[in-house]
């Protein structure tokens, strides 16, 4: 007994120790380890491993997972915990405590679960591959995401987040891919299309739910109906399309059907829906299915004709419509169900899309392939338009691809792709390009016209504008990402008129001399190597010497040729500063000083790059400041943003790392260098620190590397800087402990890294 | 026609009539812009028949089909010619553009955006009115023989700011954009040349189509017809379907374990 006590007071010290600092109530602590108090210590001690995991993330939760760990644990084996924990953590990020506490009372409910966790697949598992054989299979993109049933609303394919329905492992897998593909089925079979063919925006507050299924005095009977319908019919794609899946899935299929029919044996609903699904898997029926496929002449209802909302007229059992009990089983996951409103929104949303970027592309176009006057466009804007519109007619109706473009000097239409597709679609949709749609295009491009005469106002109006993106966040105490966990805010600096830049550049102008002459020499290293065995022109001391030599009776070189070597700089850097608080002074100072000298030096060696500063407070406010743009020339607006450069707020350097290396990846350069200037750790307002933040910034560090993109720390840190090894690699930082010396280090350091 | 008594000439005949499925009129443009010595200029993803069909062209119009595949250290004077030492004499060596000029060949510069931009402008003065070739060195004109015609071609798939034409290159051509052809003709084209029947072609080409798919995550290009045939003609010697696709397209696509895991569930669903 004394033995326990000892023990439990040991496993409570500890617990102290992985909280610090943090100090709860007494009371409360001793309440966790009075409902721990009956497990084993070794389950105790498991428990306490994940306290580090779970407290940072919120204590509550931690708290919870403890107090309620006792109806869990046991049915839990050791390696299965973190899992749990990971899974934990992701749903207290996206549902909350509320949600949490559900999930650990759920774990609790469960049977033994070893087995079950053996043979269960988590989406998250299989979420990257899926995703992509999704886009593959539908050719554009779609996102796949986590719901409580197999949905798909024409954008977004919503899958269980886990499956354990099946025996093995495998199968669970299969299953997976199984629903994606009928997801991808019932879109190309045009559920949607046809249900929403006719639909003008304005009814878009109709209950369409109530449209589809009103004429049926069973509602769920015939949304059911038309699930069952609809699978026969995303099935019968897939065998066409996709036969190694289908062939693969049936034996699966049986067994689920089974499962479902043995649950409900005596249900005539599910005794004529698995009768259907059989005659459409062709598996074998009993002598009982069969009798009912005669009775209700099943066999001769055609359900693959027509659409899926025509078939389901066919295929209601009107004689069953006063069945409500009844359940399908673990087949029922896999018929899912259809919620036309949200599909209904979505469709309208792509309609509007597609005419929004269909009437600008349109109009964009005109424009460009006009060699009129910009007097006669302004007047004859829709005609212009409509011989555009013959031309995609004749382009995207004629059975002959590719498209010929007799492109015959300047008479030629080069007409984008993306508009040819389109055109397409909205045909496809509409049956033609409406009226409404060619008016506009010929607005926007009388627009045009004037904007081009009287100054382009649209830039600085999209310049102001702020564009958001998600990123993950690596948490190391979970080995897993934090999905969609931190929001980045694209903003552009405004400037400010100073003469900050040009004071610099008279405060460094020997320097500047000096780099300048250093960068000149990279920006083309073009020589003549000669002596060479082959070449471009005869290397005539070459040759001289080697006739010499044969007169004097030795044998002549054949080195006699010379050729022009230009080894081409590819370099393109993205530079990214820190305007974090903590550069207020004198490091703010040297870091706008260091970006003036190495502007200079750039535009030297001709190297493409572009600046963004950044800042922010807690993950839903991560700001990038564009201060110069790829494309952009060196000019007085991004003098005057350089100038604007001032602390801000916090240091989380994960997110604006992953979204440069989104950026630059998409640069196609030989060398692609990402370059940040910061002065200290990386620290945010919450919980953003410590371990946590450089371990984050590593991994954002290591997805660069992977995406061939070279990172590279440059920290003004007097307080230390041995935690720069780990947070990027021993190759990746430099360490500069005297601020004025930054500005000409910098430089210096650049010209190393791109020679 | 004296240049087609040119000895070396006839190793660039085309004998035998190469496969080729129109997908269009592409044919007649190209043969109504050559009869009015008009530069061809072909735009489309790898291996969708860019090469074969200029094969084909040269074929039905009989004429020596000079090919050369540019690359970034091409220089002008490896298309148009150079002096080389033999003994203690200095030898004018034409080049495979002077060749062809001269002989009245079509030349065909594969992959024209792979060269640099300055080298390129060469055949400004062949593909105008003037129809000549400069030659600095020798300070001569080759004016070009009647038969003589060029072709370029590229990938606007690898277009980038350093990879693309110069408009004042560009606008000197009728150009012809190619793309992967339609299910059915695709499917036939691998039958003819993976020697394959037509259901193993449509899965294949089934399989090309998905993968095209995953060009906005990181697939450069998608599985080109080539790569199918490709993997047609190792089924056809025995390899599995699934290794087959594997190895012969999959893996050739991307080095990235996501993908391959997807493209792996696409072959596996299809086979």
């Amino acid at each position: 007994m004394a033995d326990h006590k000892q023990r439990l007071s040991a496993q409570k010290k500890r617990f102290y120790t992985e909280i610090a600092p943090s100090r709860p109530n007494d009371w409360e602590v001793d309440e966790i380890f009075d409902s721990l108090a009956d497990l084993a210590p070794l389950k105790r001690d498991l428990l306490l491993s994940q306290v580090a995991v779970i407290w940072p993330v919120s204590h509550s939760l931690c708290f919870s997972f403890l107090t309620q760990a006792s109806l869990f644990i046991e049915n839990l084996a050791e390696e299965e915990l973190p899992e749990l924990v990971r899974e934990l953590l992701s749903c207290y990020e996206q549902k909350g405590l509320l949600g949490a506490r559900k999930l650990l009372a759920a774990a609790g409910t469960k049977s033994p679960s070893a087995k079950s966790n053996r043979v269960r697949v988590r989406l998250e598992e299989v979420y990257a591959p899926l995703s992509l054989y999704l886009q593959g299979l539908a050719g554009r993109s779609l996102e796949l995401r986590e719901g409580r049933q197999a949905m798909g609303d024409g954008e977004t394919v919503w899958l269980p987040g886990e499956l354990a329905v099946l025996k093995e492992r495998e199968e669970n897998r299969l299953l997976y891919k199984l629903l994606v593909s009928l997801q991808w089925a019932c879109l190309a079979d045009g559920l949607f299309h046809s249900a929403f063919a006719s639909l003008a925006e304005e009814k878009e507050t109709v209950d369409q739910n109530e449209r589809i299924y009103g004429a049926y005095a069973n509602k769920r009977l015939a949304a059911d109906c038309l699930a069952v319908v609809q699978f026969c019919r995303s099935f019968a794609i897939l065998q066409k399309e996709l036969p190694g899946l289908a062939s693969r899935s049936c034996k699966l299929l049986g067994v689920m059907l089974e499962s479902g029919l043995a649950k409900e044996p005596d249900s005539p609903v599910v005794f004529y829906f698995t009768a259907t699904l059989k005659l459409a898997l062709g598996q074998g029926v009993s002598d009982r299915e069969e009798k009912l496929i005669r009775s209700s002449g099943l066999r001769s209802i055609n359900l693959l004709a027509d659409d899926s909302l025509t078939a389901l007229i066919r295929y209601y059992p009107k004689e069953l419509e006063n069945e409500q009990e009844y359940t399908l089983g673990s087949f029922g996951m896999l018929l899912g169900s259809y919620d036309f409103n949200r599909a209904a929104k979505t469709f309208l949303a792509m309609r509007k899309k597609k005419r929004d970027a269909f009437v600008a592309l349109l109009a964009k176009t005109a424009l460009e392939n006009s060699d009129k006057e910009p007097e006669i466009i302004k007047q004859s804007g829709p005609s212009q338009i409509e011989d555009l519109l013959l031309v995609l007619a004749e382009e995207t109706g004629s059975e002959s691809r590719p498209q010929q473009e007799m492109v015959l000097a300047a008479a030629s239409l080069d007409l984008p792709l993306e508009l040819v597709e389109l055109f397409a679609d909205i045909t496809k949709d509409l049956g033609g390009i409406p009226d409404a749609y060619v008016q506009a295009a010929a607005g926007i491009a009388a627009h045009g016209i004037q904007r081009q005469d009287g100054g382009d106002k649209r830039g600085a109006a999209l310049s102001a504008s702020q564009e958001t993106y998600l990123y993950h966040e690596w948490d190391f105490r979970r080995q897993g990402y934090r999905r969609d966990w931190c929001r980045v805010y694209e903003k552009q600096l405004a400037g400010v008129r100073s003469n900050f830049y040009e004071r610099t550049s008279k405060t460094y102008k020997g320097a500047l001399r000096k780099i300048a002459r250093q960068f000149e020499l990279l920006r083309h290293r073009e020589r003549f190597l000669r002596r060479q065995r082959y070449g471009d022109d005869i290397d005539f001391d070459a040759m001289v010497e080697s006739l010499g030599d044969r007169r004097a009776g030795f044998s002549g070189s054949e080195r006699l040729y010379q050729r022009l070597s230009r080894q081409q700089r590819d370099v393109t850097t993205f530079f990214l500063v820190d305007m974090s608080s903590s550069t207020e002074g004198w490091v703010g100072t040297a870091i706008k000083e260091s970006l003036v000298l190495l502007t200079k030096a750039l535009e030297s060696a001709d190297d493409p790059y572009a600046i963004f500063g950044f800042s922010g407070m807690r993950r839903s406010k991560c700001e990038i400041y564009r201060i110069k743009d790829l494309a952009e020339p060196m000019h007085d607006g991004v003098r005057q943003r350089i100038a604007a450069i001032s602390p801000l707020e916090y240091t989380r350097l994960g997110p604006p790392v992953r979204h440069l290396t989104a950026l630059l990846k998409n640069v196609k350069s030989k060398l692609r260098l990402l370059v940040i200037i910061t002065d200290g750790k990386p620290e945010d307002y919450d919980d953003y620190k410590g371990r946590y933040a450089l371990l984050d910034t590593r991994k954002a560090f290591q997805e660069a590397l992977g995406e061939g993109i070279h990172p590279y720390c440059i920290t003004i840190d007097k307080t230390g800087h041995e935690y720069l090894a780990l947070m990027c690699g021993h190759k990746n930082y430099v360490h500069i402990d005297r601020v004025e010396l930054l500005p000409t280090k910098m430089v210096a350091m650049y010209r190393r890294l791109t020679i | 026609m004296k240049a087609r008594k040119e000895p070396w000439l006839k190793e660039y005949l085309v004998a035998e009539e190469p496969f080729f499925l129109a997908q269009g009129n592409e044919v007649d443009i190209a043969l109504a812009a050559i009869e009015n010595r008009l530069p061809l200029l072909l735009k489309g993803p790898t291996g969708c028949g860019k090469t074969r069909f200029m094969r084909y062209l040269a074929w039905r119009l009989k004429r020596p089909l000079v090919t050369v595949s540019c690359h970034d250290d091409l220089s002008t004077s490896d298309l148009v010619g150079r002096f080389l030492v033999k003994g203690e004499e200095a030898v004018w060596q034409d080049g495979p553009l002077s060749l062809a000029v001269k002989a009245g060949a079509i030349c065909y510069l594969d992959e024209i955006v792979e060269a640099r931009k300055d080298t390129t402008v060469v055949i400004h003065p062949l593909t105008d009115d003037r129809r000549e070739l400069p030659v600095e060195k020798l300070g001569k004109l080759f004016p070009a023989a009647p038969d003589f015609s060029l072709a370029v071609s590229y990938n606007p798939g690898y277009q980038s700011v350093l990879k693309d034409l110069k408009p004042s290159t560009r606008q000197r051509f009728v150009s012809l954009s190619f793309d992967y052809p339609p299910l059915e003709i695709e499917s036939e084209i691998v039958v003819r040349e993976g020697e394959c029947d037509k259901e193993l072609a449509r899965k294949l080409v089934r399989l090309a189509v998905m993968t095209r798919g995953l060009k906005d995550s990181g697939l450069a290009e998608g599985a080109s017809t080539r790569l199918l045939i490709q993997a047609a003609r190792l089924i056809k010697s025995g390899v599995g379907c699934t290794d087959a696709c594997r190895f012969g397209i999959c893996l050739s696509l991307s080095d990235d374990p996501d993908l391959l895991l997807a493209m792996e569930e696409m072959v596996d669903s299809i086979f």
